[in-house]
């Protein structure tokens, strides 16, 4: 296999497993909300931050995702 | 039956672990940054392009919008050369990323879980305002709201309202503004991972002014002044050990005692100070720069100079030490506590650190036993980045000790006496579980010695200059050393023109007699010293002197060339004709070996700074005074000095050898004024006509060394 189809598929590797990352921050910060949603002593800004962190989560694995999915079929193009 | 509203710590906890879970999710949006970027950035992935350019172009136009979509990763090109460039580039031009917005998140939620345990932080309107302004970005309302509050309060209460969240606040700021040098430190304090390595504010790396302090370390024996001595404890408690940082203080020393425990064995305690008061970078470790290097380095001068006192006291090797410290001293007993070597020697059972920033040091051994105590209202201890809102768990079995009393006012809060004030009165059960621990220390002291530490092993006592063969003469003030070595010292020569037969007349017969004249009058000379540390002890000295021609060959026409030789070739020079001393031994040795009129007088010689400030006399029988501005000047070498005298009928040539800055002063404001004393000294400025007189020409060297040898028999017929 030529190095930079090896180059690639590790690349695309890495950013489909941060893409799974970020979907599980997604679900670890949306529990973190819930959590302090029942919290008296959380300030009241916290949700709309916390909501606008989690919709950016789900965005930013989606870009990771699509990316890692272009970069394997890229790989095994100049494979 | 209702629930009790929960505790402000209580209430706080779930916010610190949500901090924390945010700092969490933060780093790993900022990895995925990097991976993006590193495979954005990857020549392999561009060099495959024309192989397959349609798919190709699509891979990267998915890579950069993943490393640039507002709505996903933000501004995220992060890490390697093109990564750094990019999101410098990118702070310079205020584009955030997600990883730094969650960040920014956690850092907003430690803040306000330390204002749920601190409620005057929400109570102070100026606090608020600052709080809330950095939050929200505002770079020109929070400089407004930070000036505000200083000019309310001052620095020092400014600072100290704001220290339990001093690391958040810079964290926050350093985020969020444009400076992107800033950003990584901000990461380090928001992320826990690191050390605080640059300052949050200008992003000027600490590191690289810490590794300026260089040295190997070196540890001398220093007596305690007998009020210290005094003051030092016999006992093995932590508020004994308190009370002898107390005692030694911040003055570049440490101690060293040995303790026979309970069980009978000998154990030792390493005593550090805190950062020394003074230059921030001298000969001793313990300074601003050394305290620096103290907190971000794992070996630094100061810790390698308790090596050598530890040493030096003959700790064997294997034997049980604990570590005490202060402040920047806690820091260096960490650096000790958490160095291999030193623990493979020594067993380091304890380590006790009293306001230090050591939260990213680490013990050595499993087995040492670590105790932080720490203000929240001290700024100190979070100069490495965690602070009271930390909501890492660095240290999971250390005993620490973060609390808050209610006179917390920084700098005074930082002290080790209000520290042992608040470890005596208010924290009894944290000061008992020390103390249990320490129970193996809790003895006799069997022996102290304080040692003076250096950064590198110092110079022998006046090298190079004074050090040079000495022989020994008795005189009637008891056995004098020559040459007589000033190791501390300043004069003040002022110059006169005076009349000239007055001059010859006071000079005599006896030759070198012939007195310089500038402008037909006498060149005369007043010679003030200020000799703080000699051979002879200290004492001031005030000389009257007519310059003298070369005894065998005066040439008036080039007496300037030759006033301006070294000493050693100089034929010309000062001929004493009074000289007042402030103590008998040093008098003795003006008229037994240098022939000298001489006599003891209370005399004021202060030199230095821009005016002239010499007194004999008491203020019932003033003999003279030299007082008055020296003028502008520019710098010169101290001169040498050489001095005619006469002893037993002999004309003997001796020499002041000089060795510092001197500055000379062309127009000197200053002026003399001749006593109503009948003194020999008061009664010959008289007849000189210099009562009232303004010198000509004023030389001073606040600070040098001198040596005067004894003086050689000239033969002038």
């Amino acid at each position: 296999m030529p190095a930079d189809s090896t180059a690639l598929l590790a690349h695309a590797h890495t950013l489909g497993a941060d893409a799974d990352a970020l979907a599980e921050c997604a679900v670890r910060l949306r529990d973190l909300a819930a959590r302090l949603r029942a919290h008296d002593a959380a300030p009241p800004w916290l949700y709309e931050t916390m909501n606008a962190h989690i919709t950016a989560c789900v965005v930013a694995s989606t870009d990771l995702a699509e990316a890692a999915a272009r970069m394997r079929n890229y790989a095994d193009l100049v494979r | 039956m209702t629930a009790s509203p929960p505790s402000p710590d209580e209430a706080a906890r779930p916010l610190r672990a949500a901090a924390r879970e945010l700092a969490d999710v933060a780093v790993v949006l900022r990895e995925a940054s990097v991976h993006a970027t590193a495979a954005l950035a990857d020549g392999s992935v561009l060099g495959a392009l024309p192989r397959a350019p349609a798919v190709g172009g699509r891979a990267h136009r998915a890579l950069l919008r993943a490393v640039t979509d507002r709505g996903g990763l933000g501004h995220a090109v992060a890490g390697g050369r093109l990564g750094t460039l990019g999101a410098r580039l990118g702070g310079m031009a205020g584009a955030e990323s997600l990883a730094v917005r969650v960040m920014t998140t956690s850092l907003r939620l430690r803040i306000t879980a330390v204002t749920l345990e601190n409620p005057e932080l929400a109570e102070d309107p100026m606090v608020r305002r600052l709080n809330e302004a950095v939050a929200a970005d505002r770079d020109i309302e929070s400089a407004r709201a930070l000036c505000a509050l200083v000019r309310d309060r001052g620095a020092a209460r400014a600072l100290t309202a704001i220290a339990p969240i001093f690391g958040e606040i810079l964290a926050l700021r350093a985020l969020l503004d444009q400076n992107p040098l800033n950003d990584n430190t901000a990461w380090l304090i928001a992320s826990g991972v690191r050390t605080a390595s640059a300052d949050p504010i200008t992003g000027l790396s600490n590191r690289a002014i810490a590794v300026l302090d260089v040295g190997e370390g070196a540890a001398r024996r220093a007596d305690p002044s007998p009020a210290e001595a005094a003051l030092l404890s016999g006992g093995g408690s932590l508020l004994d050990f308190l009370a002898n940082l107390a005692a030694i203080g911040p003055t570049g020393r440490a101690l060293v005692q040995a303790v026979r425990g309970p069980d009978g064995v000998e154990r030792y305690v390493v005593q550090a100070p805190g950062m020394k008061i003074g230059k921030p970078d001298d000969e001793s470790p313990g300074d601003l720069l050394g305290a620096f290097s103290s907190t971000l380095l794992d070996s630094a001068p100061y810790s390698r100079s308790l090596v050598r006192a530890i040493d030096d006291f003959g700790v064997p090797a294997g034997a049980e030490i604990a570590l005490i410290g202060h402040s920047a001293g806690g820091a260096a007993i960490m650096s000790l506590a958490q160095d291999p070597a030193f623990c493979a020697r020594y067993t380091v059972t304890h380590a006790v650190a009293v306001g230090s920033p050591v939260d990213f040091k680490r013990p050595a051994s499993p087995h040492t036993w670590v105790a932080s105590v720490t203000n929240q209202h001290d700024i100190i201890p979070s100069l490495d980045g965690q602070g009271a809102g930390t909501c890492f768990d660095l240290h999971p079995g250390w005993y620490v000790v973060d609390y808050t009393d209610p006179t917390h006012l920084f700098p005074a809060c930082h002290s080790v006496e209000h520290y042992a004030a608040n470890l005596a009165h208010d924290l009894p059960e944290a000061r008992a579980e020390i103390d249990r621990n320490l129970e193996p220390y809790r003895g006799r002291v069997t022996r102290s010695q304080v040692y003076r530490l250096y950064d590198r092993p110092p110079y022998p006592d006046g090298f190079p200059f004074l050090t040079v063969p000495t022989h020994q003469v008795e005189t009637a003030g008891g056995p004098v050393e020559l040459p007589v070595r000033c190791h501390e010292g300043g004069v003040l020569t002022a110059y006169f023109a005076a009349d000239a037969e007055a001059a010859a007349e006071l000079l005599g017969a006896a030759a070198p007699g012939r007195p310089v004249q500038v402008g037909g009058r006498a060149l005369v000379a007043i010679h003030a010293f200020e000799n703080r540390r000699t051979s002879l002890g200290g004492y001031r000295e005030v000389d009257l002197g007519v310059v003298v021609h070369d005894p065998w060959r005066p040439r008036p026409l080039q007496i300037w060339r030759d006033i301006f030789r070294p000493a050693e070739h100089r034929r010309s020079g000062t001929r004493f004709v009074d000289t007042v001393l402030s103590t008998d031994a040093a008098c003795a040795a003006a008229r037994e070996i240098w022939g000298h009129a001489a006599g003891t007088a209370p005399l004021y010689v202060r030199v230095g700074g821009r005016s002239a400030r010499v007194a004999a006399g008491t203020p019932d029988d003033v003999i003279m005074t030299l007082h008055g501005p020296l003028g502008p000047w520019f710098p010169t070498m101290d001169r040498d000095l050489v001095v005619y005298s006469h002893r037993d009928g002999t004309a003997l040539r001796s020499c002041v050898e000089s060795w510092g800055r001197g500055r000379a002063h062309p127009l000197p404001r200053a002026r003399l004024t001749a006593g109503t004393s009948d003194h020999p000294l008061a009664r010959h400025l008289r007849d000189l006509g210099l009562d009232g007189a303004r010198p000509l020409l004023c030389l001073t060297a606040p600070a040098h060394q001198t040596r005067r040898g004894a003086g050689v028999p000239v033969l002038t017929g």
